[in-house]
């Protein structure tokens, strides 16, 4: 069976069905694999073959890593059945895959896998198979490859002599696994076993000299020189000609002893005629050639062949590159020091440190200025290895030092070694012995001053001491080197680096800032900063006089733009001025600077010589401005989050940097997990806080274990806290308002209000306290009124409430600090609402309700939105007139509907209880399309119902809907009965008396040029008003003119800022409109959803406009366009906006598909191609309304000649459209339902509803 | 059924459970092709598997079956793709597992009349192709409309031949 699928496949690749041969070795493999689980061992032989065939067959096409599957399962099916040979094949493919794949790690594992398995080889014997185990020449083969790469590529040598090792010992007679292992173990300086794998080697290739000259290294390090020189001695022999192996062998005998040997093989090495190369490209045989005369020069030298020496040195001097030039004259150098002629010797050692300055240079010439008993130039030499090897310095000026104890230029030089090998205390006890010598020597005292900050490697004694003083006195030295050497540029950086960080510790900038009011500065010299550095001097004179204070951010930002190249003193200015924003709740403005300052973080944290090493030798130092300022950040960071209301935010910005040892940070920290939530969590910081808090942080405490306990809703543990401690605080403090308002919340969960009446009596608010304390007082009191059945006392109180609501909203400074004022007290609104409603005072209730929606729309600049009072009379003079008001309040847990009546005063309230987000919910689930009306006029006609109870047919119903009622065509289920006009709130009727007659219209129309219809519904509107529309591009803002009726036909836009898009790239947004004097009476919106931007059309109610047509969604073009149309005409004729509206909808629904083709085909004439051609589609839709689908087919059809050499997307779209539609009407036609031209294809509410009217409906 | 079932066999499953499709998966449980009775009927050579003739199925057309209604543009999308190929069917899959076969005649039955291109509105483009994907490596081409784009608007893999990798929007 396998075999035949196998040759199936085969033949299919031979007949190029490649795809075919892949699944049919893929099913075959498929049944083998279910063969094999279920037993069957002459499945695993097929199972072999067909993963090597699929293997193959998706080589091409397959990633090598998409290509491991197949063979990790044969693995596993191997592993099972106990099949090694089958099992290594897998094994040794997938380390190939896995290395082509770039995974060179789990190809070693496998290579690995592969080498345990190796001696478990065989064959593998099926019914009618027989398959070798893979031979080893390929395992040979792959093993090399994985062991090349990890030794080329990765150079992992730990995994190549690991693998290498087991490798060697399955193939033994292979140079490849002793080569890798012979080199890796020298890599990693394993020479004994490198020894015993390059030995291996060298048998194995007995004429390759590498291998040897590889050993011989191994056996030098080993301590086998002489095996090291025979190893050299073969390779030589092979490669007579290698002039690298002479040197290496040269190099041998030198270092064992035997320089006439080592000279034979140089003076080979040297004879070599090698030209010095030009241009400054190394040559590595001239490089060899001079390495070879510089180690010749060493072993005349040693041989006392100083003459010799001499004059090949002088002969090099002159002759050779740099480097050599320079090791001949160390050589000089030597030979005149050794002859006693320093003179001669601090020549040429000079001439050695004028071609390349070495430490080994400068030791040989301090050395040499010492015999001379010039010891200010020897400490100046080893004074300038400090800057090569600090330790060396220390270590040799150490013995100068010793040698001559009271040179004070050796005792400075010592103490910079020391402070540069970073042992600051030693280097102050050498520095302190030199400034008694050296008192002047500005050296001294700034290195003094930097010792007292920098670490030591040498103890933590010294770093353990690291502290405020420590930093003062730095300040103080290099204060006082500043002034000792004025021009000299290193104490002043440094004082001005050490400045700008210490200040971000509080106890330096205090005591910097009060020092600058002390005669003669501070410290040990009387340091006087303002004289060292005028500028920072002046800085802190400037902040001591204002940052004390409350500045305000202009002040602090004068300060800041004096500030340059200080960026932790600026930053720590930044943090101030956002401190000031924050008290005036410019909580962008704060965040800005507070970002500003984080990244003065990275600043910290460089030396003040170099910008971009990391400050390791001042670490104490960095860590302690570091974590100041950190936390500083994160303080003010979190704040500003928390009055964003960010307040996860917030705790991750104060887990960022707040710690745990101060009582600030950890409060504010407990504070926030309060409020996200986490109060187990803050309730765990308190006895930590406990620890922390003074006397003064004892009642902060005390409130927050008492919100803690509210939080957890743990009431009688809240009472206990409140009650111990309220009795210790002023009665009329700010602290005692904060207590009894959490104890009233306290009350009023336990259901005590009598409790809280009786608390509020005892308490009563300070005259002057804070509006918010005041308000949450009279909203709580009358809560516990309600609670005690005094309804009309609790509506006094949530009015009360309100009042300061109101006045504080007025005073807020932008439209959505306004806003969030609003939502967070619209639970005062609801309950002063009910609390209306049970006392019967219904007036008042609808009053309050209007109160609650006027705050809900934008405002226009420089207007209250809470006319209030003076507007409901319009509503209420309107409701004479043959009108019903119909407001809706959406409350938490209740729909309220208020009925004003004609001629009554009072409302009819009706309530349901209801959640509003299930009740709206499935509206929004689906487009207004898929509207069911029977199951929307079930679910919402009881809401509009007892509204027909209160009026005639024919009366306008005045809705105000609430909340996500807005977006519901509430309007429909009245649509046979009564006209309906919305009003946003009660409160925002009509403005002003607008026009009421409709001669004059500017109908805007099409401004992108893309959108036939809505071009098409522009000219019809005009027509009504005989006048002539701007389309396309002359659809612009400054059209925008007095009329009686605007009407824009245009694409709209719904984000975050709605617009109207006109032509030009000019929009309409809802802050334009409100600086616009609009004269017009009457605002049509026919953009898409521009319901869904109920903020555009209120935009315009408040710029003055009476009434404004707008959609609920989107709309189709067509529909619409009739419905424009007829309604302009019926308002023309005199009939009122409302009735006018509910007319033309009803008309619209009534329309039947013949008198849609009528329309169509009589618009036809005379229309241009592009209009022609969506009329033509218009008709194709009516007729497939109608079920005539053949008629829709030939009109679609007629659309491509009428479009003939029309050009433009307009006309793209529209031939698009026509053949998408023939497409569709083909598949249509094979289920053709009966044809029937009464049907009405815009009865669905989808087209009539859309559109509702607002504002004045008359 | 396994692709590697032969067409006689098929033929007798299909007709003992008189079932109108069946659905030739892969080893790998990708869906290879639907087959009717006319399909299963012109597979001439019934000791061949089903692979073997795979060449000769209809074009496969998988439809994501999350979420289980067809939006009106999803419809009129793939109503235009089975006049388009011709198509006798479509394959619905639900967490890559083939769920049902929808016969042609009941999309065109469920194409409703008053909308045949969509509605003509005023926001967006009402061109804008639905998330259909052709393999062009499938012979002949198949297609897929996974109703939900993939994570970072990826074109899904052919879900018919597991190599042919990334298929392509069908423009």
């Amino acid at each position: 069976m396998f075999a035949d699928r196998l040759a199936s496949a085969r033949q299919a690749l031979a007949e190029g069905n490649h795809d075919q041969a892949v699944l049919i070795v893929g099913s075959g493999l498929a049944e083998a694999r279910r063969r094999c689980d279920r037993g069957d061992g002459d499945a695993l032989a097929w199972t072999v073959v067909l993963t090597t065939e699929f293997d193959a067959l998706t080589e091409d096409v397959l990633e090598p890593a998409e290509r491991t599957r197949p063979w990790e399962e044969l693995r596993a099916l191997a592993r099972r059945a106990g099949a090694a040979p089958a099992e290594l094949g897998s094994v040794l493919r997938l380390a190939v895959l896995h290395l082509r794949a770039d995974r060179p790690e789990v190809a070693a594992e496998h290579a690995a896998a592969v080498l345990d398995l190796v001696p478990r080889n065989g064959v593998l014997r099926a019914d009618g198979v027989e398959i070798e185990g893979p031979d080893p020449t390929t395992i040979h083969e792959v093993l090399a490859d994985v062991a090349h790469d990890l030794y080329y590529r990765r150079e992992d040598f730990d995994a190549v002599e690991a693998l290498a090792g087991a490798f060697a010992g399955h193939f033994p007679d292979s140079p490849i696994p002793w080569y890798f292992l012979g080199h890796s173990a020298a890599r990693l300086e394993h020479h004994d076993d490198a020894v015993r794998a390059l030995t291996r080697l060298a048998e194995l290739v007995p004429d390759a000299p590498g291998p040897l000259v590889a050993l011989s290294g191994s056996l030098f390090h080993v301590d086998r020189r002489q095996e090291a020189v025979a190893a050299l001695d073969q390779a030589i022999a092979l490669a007579p000609d290698e002039a690298r192996y002479r040197y290496f062998r040269a190099r041998v005998h030198a270092a064992d002893g035997r320089a006439e040997e080592a000279l034979a093989d140089l003076d080979d090495v040297i004879g070599v005629p090698v030209p010095r190369p030009r241009g400054g490209r190394p040559d590595p045989a001239r490089e060899l050639v001079d390495l070879a005369a510089v180690l010749r020069l060493n072993l005349l030298v040693d041989l006392g062949r100083t003459g010799e020496a001499g004059a090949e040195a002088r002969v090099l001097a002159d002759t050779a590159d740099e480097p050599t030039a320079g090791a001949a004259y160390a050589v000089l150098g030597e030979l005149a020091f050794d002859a006693g002629d320093h003179r001669r010797a601090i020549v040429c050692f000079t001439a050695q440190l004028d071609l390349h300055e070495s430490a080994e240079a400068l030791l040989s010439r301090a050395a040499t200025y010492e015999a001379a008993d010039l010891l200010d130039a020897a400490a100046a030499d080893l004074d300038a290895v400090t800057a090569h090897d600090p330790d060396l310095a220390v270590e040799v000026l150490s013995g100068l030092r010793e040698r001559h104890p009271t040179h004070a230029g050796t005792a400075k030089a010592l103490g910079h070694a020391l402070l540069r090998a970073l042992d600051p205390a030693r280097a102050v006890e050498e520095l302190a012995a030199a400034h008694r010598r050296l008192p002047d020597d500005w050296q001294v005292v700034a290195w003094l001053g930097l010792a007292a900050i920098t670490h030591s490697a040498a103890g933590d004694d010294w770093n353990a001491g690291f502290g405020s003083r420590r930093v003062l006195d730095a300040v103080a030295r290099l204060t006082d080197a500043v002034l000792l050497a004025p021009d000299e540029p290193y104490p002043r950086r440094h004082l001005r680096w050490l400045v700008d960080r210490a200040c971000a510790w509080p106890p330096v900038l205090e005591f910097l800032l009060a020092a600058r009011d002390v005669p003669r500065g501070f410290g040990p010299g009387g340091a006087d900063l303002a004289a060292a550095l005028p500028d920072v001097d002046d800085l802190l004179t400037r902040w001591s006089r204002v940052v004390p204070g409350e500045p305000a951010p202009a002040d602090l930002a004068a300060l800041r733009s004096g500030v340059r190249d200080l960026p932790v003193l600026g930053a720590l200015l930044d943090l101030r001025t956002a401190d000031a924003h924050l008290r005036r709740c410019q909580v962008s403005e704060a965040l800005g600077l507070v970002a500003e300052a984080e990244r003065a973080l990275l600043d910290v944290g460089r030396p003040p010589l170099a910008d971009l090493l990391p400050d390791l030798d001042h670490r104490e130092l960095v860590a302690v401005v570091h974590a100041e300022l950190r936390k500083a950040v994160a303080a003010r960071g979190s704040r500003a989050l928390h009055r964003l209301g960010d307040l996860e935010g917030a705790l991750e910005a104060a887990d960022h940097g707040l710690g745990d040892d101060d009582f600030d940070d950890l409060y504010q920290r407990a504070v926030l997990l309060r409020d996200v939530g986490r109060v187990d969590e803050a309730v765990g910081r308190l006895p930590r806080l406990a620890e922390l808090a003074t006397d003064a942080d004892r009642t902060r405490l005390a409130n927050l274990e008492a919100t803690l306990h509210l939080s957890r809703r743990d009431f009688d543990a809240a009472a206990d806290v409140l009650e111990r401690v309220l009795p210790t605080v002023a009665p009329d403090s700010y602290d005692a308002s904060v207590f009894v308002g959490n104890l009233i919340s306290v009350h009023l969960e336990r259901d005590e209000p009598a409790r809280v009446l009786d608390l509020v009596d005892r308490y009563p608010l300070p005259a002057c306290a804070q509006p918010s304390l005041l308000l949450d007082r009279y909203a709580m009191r009358a809560v516990a009124l309600c609670g005690l059945g005094d309804h009309r006392g609790a509506a006094d109180g949530f009015r009360a409430a309100l009042e300061i609501a109101e006045d504080v909203r007025a005073g807020l400074p932008d439209r959505e600090s306004r806003s969030s004022w609003q939502a967070t007290h619209l639970w005062v609104y609801e309950q002063a609402v009910l609390a209306s409603l049970a006392d019967g005072d219904l007036v008042g209730a609808l009053e309050l309700v209007g109160r609650a929606k006027a705050h809900a729309f934008p405002e226009r600049p420089g207007h209250r939105a809470a006319a209030v009072s003076a507007q409901r009379l319009d509503v209420a003079v309107a409701v004479r007139g043959g009108c019903v008001l119909a407001e809706f309040y959406v409350a938490a847990d209740r729909v309220l509907l208020f009925v004003l009546t004609p001629g009554s005063a009072r409302p009819v309230v009706y309530q349901w209880a209801a959640d509003p987000d299930e009740l709206v919910g499935w509206f929004f689930d689906r487009s207004a399309r898929e509207l069911d009306p029977d199951a929307f006029a079930e679910a919402f006609g009881p809401l509009v119902a007892p509204i027909t109870d209160h009026c005639a047919p024919g009366d306008v119903v005045l809705l105000v809907p609430h909340g996500e009622l807005h977006h519901l065509p509430l309007h429909a289920l009245l649509l046979d009965r009564n006209p309906v006009c919305r009003l946003p709130s009660s409160g925002l009727g009509h403005g002003r008396p607008g026009r009421r007659e409709w001669r004059t219209a500017l109908v805007l129309g099409d401004p992108g040029g893309d959108c036939a219809h809505a071009r098409r519904e522009a000219e019809a509107v005009a027509e009504v008003f005989g006048t002539r529309p701007a389309l396309g591009g002359e659809a612009t803002r400054d059209r925008l003119s007095d009329a009686d009726v605007i009407h824009l036909a245009c694409r709209a836009r719904f984000d975050d800022d709605p617009a109207v898009l006109l032509a030009d790239g000019h929009e309409l947004t809802v802050q334009d409109v409100l600086g616009l004097e609009i004269g017009a009476g009457l605002v049509t919106l026919a953009a898409c959803e521009s319901g869904a931007g109920e903020e555009l059309a209120h935009a315009v109610l408040h710029a003055g406009v009476p009434s404004v047509v707008m959609s609920l969604w989107e709309v189709d073009d067509l529909s619409t366009s009739l419905l424009m149309a007829d309604f302009y005409a019926r308002a023309r004729s005199g009939a009122g906006l409302a009735v006018a509206l509910r007319d033309a909808q009803s008309a619209l629904a009534a329309t039947t598909a013949r008198e849609v083709v009528a329309h169509c085909d009589e618009r036809l004439a005379g229309a241009d191609p592009v209009t022609a051609a969506a009329l033509l589609l218009d008709r194709a839709g009516a007729q497939a309304a109608a079920g005539d689908v053949v008629g829709a087919a030939a009109s679609c059809r007629e659309v491509d000649p009428v479009l003939a050499g029309t050009r433009g997307p307009s006309a793209g779209r529209l031939r698009a459209r026509a053949a998408r539609r023939l497409t569709l009407l083909a598949l249509k036609a094979e289920s053709a339902p009966p044809v029937d031209y009464a049907t009405r294809p815009f009865a669905h509410p989808y087209h009539w509803a859309a559109f509702v009217l607002v504002g004045d409906w008359r | 059924m396994r692709d590697d079932v032969e067409v006689g066999q098929a033929r007798a499953a299909r007709e003992r459970v008189n079932a109108e499709f069946i659905v030739v998966v892969t080893s790998d449980g990708n869906p290879l092709g639907v087959l009717g009775v006319p399909e299963l009927a012109e597979l001439a050579a019934t000791s061949e598997t089903l692979t073997a003739v795979a060449h000769l199925f209809p074009t496969l057309v998988v439809v994501g079956g999350d979420p289980d209604e067809l939006a009106p543009d999803e419809l009129f999308d793939l109503a235009e793709l089975v006049v388009r190929e011709r198509l006798r069917f479509v394959l619905v899959e639900r967490d890559g597992q083939p769920a049902g076969v929808v016969p042609r005649a009941a999309i065109a039955d469920a194409l409703p009349l008053d909308a045949l291109d969509g509605l003509a509105v005023r926001t967006g483009n009402p061109m804008v192709p639905a998330l259909r994907y052709v393999c062009r490596k499938c012979a002949p081409p198949s297609f897929q409309l996974p109703r939900v784009p993939a994570e970072g608007g990826r074109p899904p893999n052919c879900r018919r031949v597991f190599f042919h990798g990334a298929t392509e929007p069908d423009a």
